[in-house]
């Protein structure tokens, strides 16, 4: 106890560069738990979203033993479509006699012709009246929180009467024991768990060692000098334990109070794609002791750990002997990583993926933890080694005295840029996981199409909604009003040119504008009609119906459908638009849209058709909207965990530069002294975080890829290697080393001050 | 102003006045430290400044060096005033013209023996082969030749103050400012230091100016001066 006492004591009597240390630890360290406190939030806000979205479920009453459902029950029907790429949920509800709860969030089920909105929907109502036609109603009042998901969600309770709701279910209470899936399945919820634990736990580590040994020469001398005056080896460790465990302590409290205010800032303006309440992301119990209580404790160890030296070998630290080189199993690590990464890499290259989930799935993480710890403790090592090469040979003296530097203090001059290097290696694996959801959400398909009733489109509508960006191509299909109602396959008509066919898929051959023309892709089981067949198809000219009919012509235009998705009917009638009556609308008739299957332009093409034709159904064959938010979700979450990462090592690069741009200050004095030019110097500065910067950047990289291709390879996916991140990748490695250079540069003082080399 | 002077070891120098300092005073914040000091130097002579700690010997030192900035009065190195050179041409002259001397050495640690000792004729511009080439004649001529490849924390104290000696005259510099050279050692190893220091200044004709408290050190001193309060004064010959 009298150890701890004698360390805050030191702490409180020490100079102004010890405060301002003890303050940068403390500030570093609640900055971490700042960041520890947001990536266990995650779990907790998702649950309550889902919490939320499984209490609005509706519970159907019991069945009677003779299989009937009492009567008297409010009715209920879901539907949830894309309104542009986010979904729209309409709860249609018809009271009963017998009294039921009202859904969370709602006073009183809507009566026939009221509405209950969300207030993201409210806004949208008030700029888009249009609206009004998919959530009919009067607006009475809007959905409380404990009632939505988020608050952005679109949810609308619209009041019906029985009668209008005959295929509603009844319902006894809200809050199903089972809702639908979860925003985030648990297996993407651990890797992103993951993935935000690589992108901001490594760096953040980096950055609560660099804290904890500012100044690391200067305390070790006096640790040093305390243990030659007979402090014991324990003893001296704990003096310096007291100085971390109090940084640690106030580092958590201020922590928790950050985590406080971000929440309640955070939530309320929100992020892209992703909101939540305040109370969602509220401190748990589970945080609170982690913070309060792991954060010290470990900082108790970390504090005896880095006295060790000076309790063992109080004298060598007195003397300034020097670093000692770095051990040569600093590379079991990365090798080990390195090594498992590489056999799935080549497995996957080789096509041999992994089949079995059970190992790979705790393999995996171990290898690119391992990758990523060996990274940061090979560094050093391989940052000597070049030094020592470099310093030998070059001619330059700027170089030279920089090669020298880093040779001497491998470790001090690596961790300075560690946490950035790190960074880059998770920004790797985070590139990873937004490919492996992305495989996960997006279509399969060589195409995507867009099925809309046409005649939910007024004319200008449709022209619009056929221009929407991103499209390649669209058809209309009407489907025939068989006269004789029997089992005979009726055939459809597609109304487009021979043009708009060649666009909508691969392959035409035989098509003639301006003639109706059988339809026929071999490859297709064919339904319709026969050719000499006829088929009636009802159209609307004017204010009155008109029936056309067709007869199955014998030419046939053979084309080639894409594989999985038909976007024409074999077998169907192609008729010229020119064919039809002038005037004619095609009220029953299918518009059917084709794009790319990138996600972007699906995204694209949806929001542009909520945006002319807010109210049209869309059908998108193989794609669940739902998808596309979890995607934005995790994105979201992961640009987070990108930002708070550089902030940390960002911040873990300033505060370590600087300090041993101190700690250096009167060796660069006496240099100036001696009448090196400031732009030597100044190059010294640069050139000696640059390089070993460079070289990890360099490993970071190319082992970022390597592990972010081996967790494709084990995650099942389509895609094991992903080009296009890397132009990202060395954009952001290179920006790291611009803003390490320049943040250099301001190290160097013009001013030369003897006072700096002066001791006596 | 020349004459020729015989010193004890026999050999021969221009005494010409290299650096003149008159009515000099200095000033951090508030406090004077320098009032009015005036000193010249010759060519080839050592001159000791004496005085207590906080009696401004060193600020003095460092304003003859051009260092630190006079509030008023005159330095001239060579005729040429400092206050006229720019922050660039001062550093050419530290580092072609002027010497230096710590008390700690402030040896660069991370170089070798030998790359401390070239570094004033590297950072001159000069090549690396021919830069170590002197460097090794210097610490031969103090008997360092040795260690030339050891880093200073693999040397003795004061073996790490020779090589600072090695450092400050490897360039032959008009002028070597020893601020407590051999503060930082016992009393043997200082008095070899010393001897060592000037016998190779006064050697290659380099005027010294040494800032010491240690009546010993400032007895080697062609002329000495006591600093009281920032007041400099001359002292008469034999009294310390």
């Amino acid at each position: 106890m009298k150890e701890l006492l004698l360390g805050l004591r030191l702490l409180l009597g020490s100079g102004r560069g010890n405060r301002v240390r003890f303050v940068l630890m403390t500030v570093g360290g609640s900055l971490g738990v700042c960041c520890l406190a947001i990536v266990m939030a995650i779990p907790g806000i998702l649950a309550a979203q889902d919490g939320r979205i499984v209490g609005r479920q509706s519970v159907s009453p019991t069945v009677q033993s003779n299989g009937v459902i009492a009567d008297g029950y409010p009715l209920t029907l879901d539907r949830t479509d894309p309104y542009g790429s986010t979904p729209l949920t309409r709860v249609f509800t018809a009271r009963g006699t017998r009294s039921v709860e009202p859904p969370p969030g709602l006073p009183s089920f809507p009566r026939v012709g009221e509405v209950f909105v969300s207030p993201q929907l409210h806004e949208l109502r008030q700029h888009n009246p249009a609206l009004a036609q998919l959530v009919p109603g009067e607006e009475v009042g809007l959905i409380g929180a404990e009632g939505l998901a988020r608050p952005d969600e679109l949810v609308a309770y619209v009041g019906m009467s029985r009668a209008e709701l005959s295929g509603g279910s009844p319902v006894e209470r809200f809050g199903e024991r089972y809702g639908p899936p979860p925003t985030l399945d648990p297996t993407t919820l651990g890797i992103l768990r993951f993935a935000l634990s690589a992108v901001v736990l490594l760096p953040l580590a980096v950055f609560l060692s660099v804290c904890a040994r500012l100044s690391a020469a200067d305390r070790a001398r006096r640790l040093a000098a305390l243990r030659l005056l007979g402090l014991s080896k324990k003893g001296t460790q704990r003096v310096n334990a007291a100085e971390t465990v109090a940084a640690a302590g106030l580092g958590a409290i201020l922590g928790l109070g950050e985590y406080w205010a971000v929440n309640q800032l955070a939530s309320r303006v929100g992020l892209p794609g992703f909101t939540w309440y305040p109370a969602d992301g509220a401190l748990t119990f589970q945080t609170l002791v982690v913070c309060l209580v792991g954060c010290p404790t470990l900082a108790w160890y970390v504090g005896r750990a880095s006295a060790g030296k000076a309790a063992a070998n109080p004298l060598a630290v007195r003397r300034g002997a020097v670093e000692k080189p770095p051990s040569k199993w600093v590379f079991l690590p990365l090798i080990a990583g390195l090594g498992v990464i590489t056999g799935y890499c080549v497995a996957g290259a080789t096509g041999h993926a992994p089949t079995s989930t059970t190992v790979s799935s705790l393999l995996m993480p171990l290898a690119i933890i391992l990758a990523g710890v060996g990274l940061a403790l090979s560094l050093p090592s391989l940052s000597r080694f070049l030094a020592q090469r470099m310093a030998r040979s070059t001619r330059s003296l700027s170089l030279g005295l920089a090669m020298r530097r880093n040779e001497a203090e491998p470790g001090g001059a690596i961790r300075v840029a560690t946490g950035l290097v790190l960074l880059v290696f998770a920004a790797s694996l985070a590139q990873g996981v937004v490919i492996e959801l992305n495989g996960v959400a997006k279509s399969v398909l060589a195409v995507q199409t867009y099925e809309i009733s046409y005649g939910e489109l007024s004319g200008s509508q449709r022209r619009a909604v056929e221009a929407v960006p991103g499209l390649r191509a669209h058809v209309v299909t009407l489907r025939s009003d068989s006269a004789d109602g029997g089992a005979a396959p009726s055939p459809e008509a597609v109304v487009a040119t021979c043009g708009q066919l060649r666009k909508a898929v691969p392959w035409v051959k035989g098509c003639v504008d301006g003639r109706p023309m059988r339809l026929w892709d071999a490859t297709q089981p064919e339904e319709n009609a026969e050719a000499g067949g006829s088929a009636v198809f009802r159209l609307k000219v004017g204010q009155h119906s008109r029936d056309l009919k067709l007869t199955v012509p014998q030419q046939t235009i053979r084309y080639s459908d894409h594989e999985g998705i038909h976007v024409l009917p074999s077998g169907a009638i192609l008729v010229p638009p020119a064919a039809l009556p002038p005037n004619a609308r095609l009220e029953s008739a299918t518009l059917t849209l084709v794009s790319g299957p990138s996600e972007k332009t699906v995204r694209t093409v949806l929001d542009g058709i909520g945006g002319i034709a807010p109210m049209a159904g869309v059908t998108t064959p193989g794609l669940i909207v739902d998808s596309f938010q979890r995607v934005t979700i995790v994105r979201t979450l992961l640009a987070v965990g990108m930002i708070l990462g550089l902030i940390i090592g960002v911040a873990a690069y300033l505060v370590a530069a600087t300090d041993r741009a101190v700690e250096r200050r009167p060796q660069v004095t006496a240099l100036a002294l001696l009448g090196a030019r400031a732009r030597t110097l100044r190059a010294v500065q640069v050139v000696q975080v640059v390089l070993p910067l460079a070289v990890g950047l360099v490993l970071a990289v190319v082992v970022g890829k390597m592990a972010e291709s081996s967790y494709l390879v084990t995650g099942g996916g389509a895609v094991f290697w992903d080009g296009g991140g890397v132009p990202l990748l060395l954009a952001c490695a290179l920006g790291v080393l611009v803003v390490a250079a320049v943040g250099a540069l301001p190290l160097v003082g013009r001013r030369i001050d003897p006072e700096l080399i002066r001791r006596d | 102003m020349q004459a020729r002077v015989r010193f004890p070891s026999g050999v021969q120098i221009n005494t010409s006045e290299v650096l003149t300092a008159k009515g000099i005073d200095l000033y951090y914040g508030p406090a004077h430290a320098v009032k009015g000091a005036s000193i010249a130097l010759h060519r080839g002579e050592v001159v000791a400044i004496m005085g207590q700690s906080g009696s401004g010997k060193s600020s003095l030192l460092y304003a003859l060096a051009g260092v630190l900035p006079v509030a008023s009065g005159e330095v001239h190195f060579e005729g040429r005033p400092l206050a006229a050179l720019d922050d660039e041409e001062l550093s050419a002259l530290r580092r072609d013209r002027f010497g230096f001397v710590f008390q700690y050495g402030e040896l660069l640690p991370e170089l070798t023996v030998e790359e401390n000792t070239a570094l004033p004729l590297r950072l001159a511009g000069q090549r690396k082969a021919p830069a170590l080439a002197a460097a090794g004649e210097v610490l031969g001529r103090l008997g360092l030749a040795d260690l030339k490849e050891r880093r200073p924390s693999q040397v003795s104290g004061g073996q790490n103050q020779r090589v600072a000696v090695a450092r400050a005259l490897v360039h032959r510099p008009a002028v070597v400012f020893a601020d407590e050279p051999t503060g930082s050692l016992d009393s043997a190893n200082a008095a070899t230091v010393l001897k060592e220091f000037l016998a190779l200044a006064r050697s290659r004709g380099t005027a010294v100016v040494l800032v010491t408290h240690d009546a010993k050190v400032a007895a080697q001193a062609d002329k000495r001066f006591s600093m009281l309060d920032g007041e400099l004064t001359p002292q008469v010959q034999g009294e310390l």
